[in-house]
């Protein structure tokens, strides 16, 4: 049951998915360019020491890139779901409820973990050329808030989108809302290193959500 | 599930309304936080004067609260406006016997500042060794990166890669000094703007303190306790440092601040590397700000958190000629204050110093 899921949910995603996976692709392709650049373009030295000494991120304009993903993604996901109540047909399946929206939000996840993942390695294998395995590390610690600020917009979004009630819709988003933006403190490069369990933690335990809306959704409220 | 679920929610809601409702109380009340005062050291009066900050007005006060004119304030405190004095025609020619000369009052001027954040900020463990005797007038940048891990490595910035020769004729002279790898902690002071280069401390695995400088291209790696006086040597050997703080200074006087491993402030005076603890009560690193000032006659050292102000003047052999204690007034006892303490019994906090962190208060 859960493959035919799966496999509905890629039907649906496909075409979304590609242009949302070639976008950011797109876009890390030239967020490396310009790091290119920028080491062409001006002493080694100098680069390094904006790195080490005046905290330059050399990806800030990546910052906001996995939380579009994220909130297109599940509304590209829930939106038709949603639209003429298609999930009552899901809800309907000989299937646990838990089970039938727990297998769309992981075919959510996995896909935007497959749309994220090749632009991040994409930046750290071109970062790598120029800089040493240090700067990695601190790429990975800038980047990882940013990529949990990704996945909570998805199940934020899922968890508002699925709520029935306009009147828990609000308060679902201005939660989500309110979490997300945890994420994205201003920092510098290793400013997350001490929250970003908690955060994980945090984003991992958000994965129940949705099943919530899901649940009130299966009930009939608001209809 | 759905009753997890429905904990989640509750507890996310919780942790994120702990949050964000005290942090819109702090915006509605838009309320100063008091500051502590600046002390100075009188070497006229020889008591403490301040600079008070109330509201937007600053006051000069002395430690019985008497209020001073600024050009009568500035006559109390030579060595710290020596140049407006210089200006004014009304620089004493000498204080105690020490003649004041202009070059020599800025030459002797020290400060110092230990914020909480500097003890345990994360970095990226990368550092420029810098040529201390380039035989030039200036410090200059080298063009690589020294990293310690389990061995001594220099990375070329211009083509990011190992300088193999140099990286191994270190790992000799670290083996020769019998340092212990990985390092507990380097510290160094990596800026070209320095009058000259005290090099790296380092704190091998052992707990052992080192001084690592680059001399004509050759490493220069002492460790402390085989090089500092037998008086020093064995407070050495006991120290294990926790934090260090290296700020060359014109007089070549103040080596580096350390906390040692029972949280003891020190600092490092001298070609003998002796030991001076700051005799400061109840210093907190994590929790105060600490500067040390220095003049031509005496050392001030402050110390603040948000409840209490500390001052005590040194002599020039670090010696206490006066101590100053004051109790600051804290927001928690205002009524503002107490009703954000009864709103919120408990706060979600992501303070910033330039790192962020979970704290429950």
């Amino acid at each position: 049951m859960f493959k035919s899921l799966a496999y509905k949910e890629w039907i649906k995603l496909r075409i979304y998915w590609g242009l949302i996976f070639l976008a950011h692709l797109a876009f890390c392709l030239f967020l490396c360019l310009q790091l290119r650049r920028i080491c062409k373009v001006n002493a080694a030295l100098s680069v390094w020491d904006n790195w080490l000494f005046k905290d330059f991120l050399f990806f800030r304009p990546c910052q906001f890139g996995p939380l579009l993903m994220g909130i297109v993604f599940a509304a590209l996901q829930f939106f038709p779901e949603i639209l003429a109540k298609r999930l009552r047909l899901v809800l309907h399946l000989p299937l646990s409820e838990e089970r039938a929206v727990g297998a769309h939000l992981g075919v959510g996840l996995g896909l935007l973990t497959l749309a994220f993942l090749p632009g991040v390695a994409l930046l750290a294998f071109c970062a790598s050329i120029w800089f040493p395995h240090e700067f990695l590390l601190n790429l990975a610690y800038i980047y990882a808030p940013w990529l949990l600020g990704g996945y909570a917009a998805y199940l934020f979004s899922a968890f508002t989108l699925l709520e029935p009630t306009w009147r828990y819709r609000v308060f679902n988003f201005l939660l989500g809302a309110s979490f997300v933006r945890l994420c994205y403190f201003p920092t510098t490069y290793d400013g997350y290193l001490r929250l970003l369990a908690w955060l994980g933690l945090a984003t991992a335990a958000a994965v129940v959500l949705p099943l919530l809306s899901a649940n009130r959704f299966g009930k009939g409220y608001g209809s | 599930m759905k009753t997890i679920a429905r904990i989640i929610l509750l507890a996310l809601g919780v942790l994120l309304l702990s949050h964000y409702l005290p942090e819109g109380y702090r915006l509605l009340i838009a309320k100063r936080y008091p500051r502590p005062p600046i002390a100075f050291y009188s070497c006229v009066q020889k008591n403490f004067l301040f600079y008070r900050y109330n509201n937007d007005t600053l006051t000069m006060v002395d430690e019985r609260g008497t209020n001073y004119e600024r050009s009568d304030f500035e006559q109390l405190l030579p060595l710290d406006n020596y140049l407006q004095l210089l200006r004014d025609d009304n620089l004493p020619k000498a204080i105690d016997g020490v003649a004041l000369v202009p070059e020599k009052i800025k030459r002797e001027r020290i400060s110092l500042r230990i914020r909480p954040d500097m003890i345990d900020s994360p970095g990226v463990p990368l550092y420029p060794l810098l040529e201390a005797e380039s035989g030039r007038v200036r410090l200059e940048m080298p063009d690589d990166f020294m990293r310690i891990n389990s061995r001594v490595e220099f990375v070329i910035a211009a083509s990011n890669a190992l300088d193999a020769a140099k990286s191994e004729k270190f790992i000799r002279a670290f083996q020769t000094a019998g340092f212990a790898f990985p390092p507990r902690l380097i510290a160094g002071n990596a800026t070209t703007l320095k009058p000259y280069d005290e090099g790296y401390f380092l704190v091998d695995h052992a707990g052992a303190a080192f001084q690592l400088r680059m001399v004509h291209g050759e490493p220069d790696l002492k460790k402390i306790s085989e090089v500092a006086p037998p008086a020093t040597k064995a407070q050495w050997e006991t120290l294990n440092p926790r934090f260090i703080h290296v700020q060359e200074v014109e007089t070549h006087e103040i080596r580096c601040f350390l906390i040692s491993g029972d949280n003891r402030p020190w600092l490092v005076v001298g070609k003998d590397y002796r030991l001076v603890p700051l005799p400061l009560d109840d210093y907190e690193p994590s929790r105060d700000s600490l500067v040390i000032r220095g003049d031509l006659l005496n050392r001030l050292i402050t110390a603040a958190n948000e409840d209490t102000f500390q001052a005590v003047a040194l002599d020039r052999d670090y010696q206490v000629v006066r101590r100053y204690h004051e109790s600051l007034p804290n927001l928690r006892n205002t009524a503002v204050g107490k009703v954000r303490a009864i709103l919120f019994p408990f706060t979600l906090d992501f303070e910033d110093d330039g790192c962020w962190e979970f704290f429950m208060r």
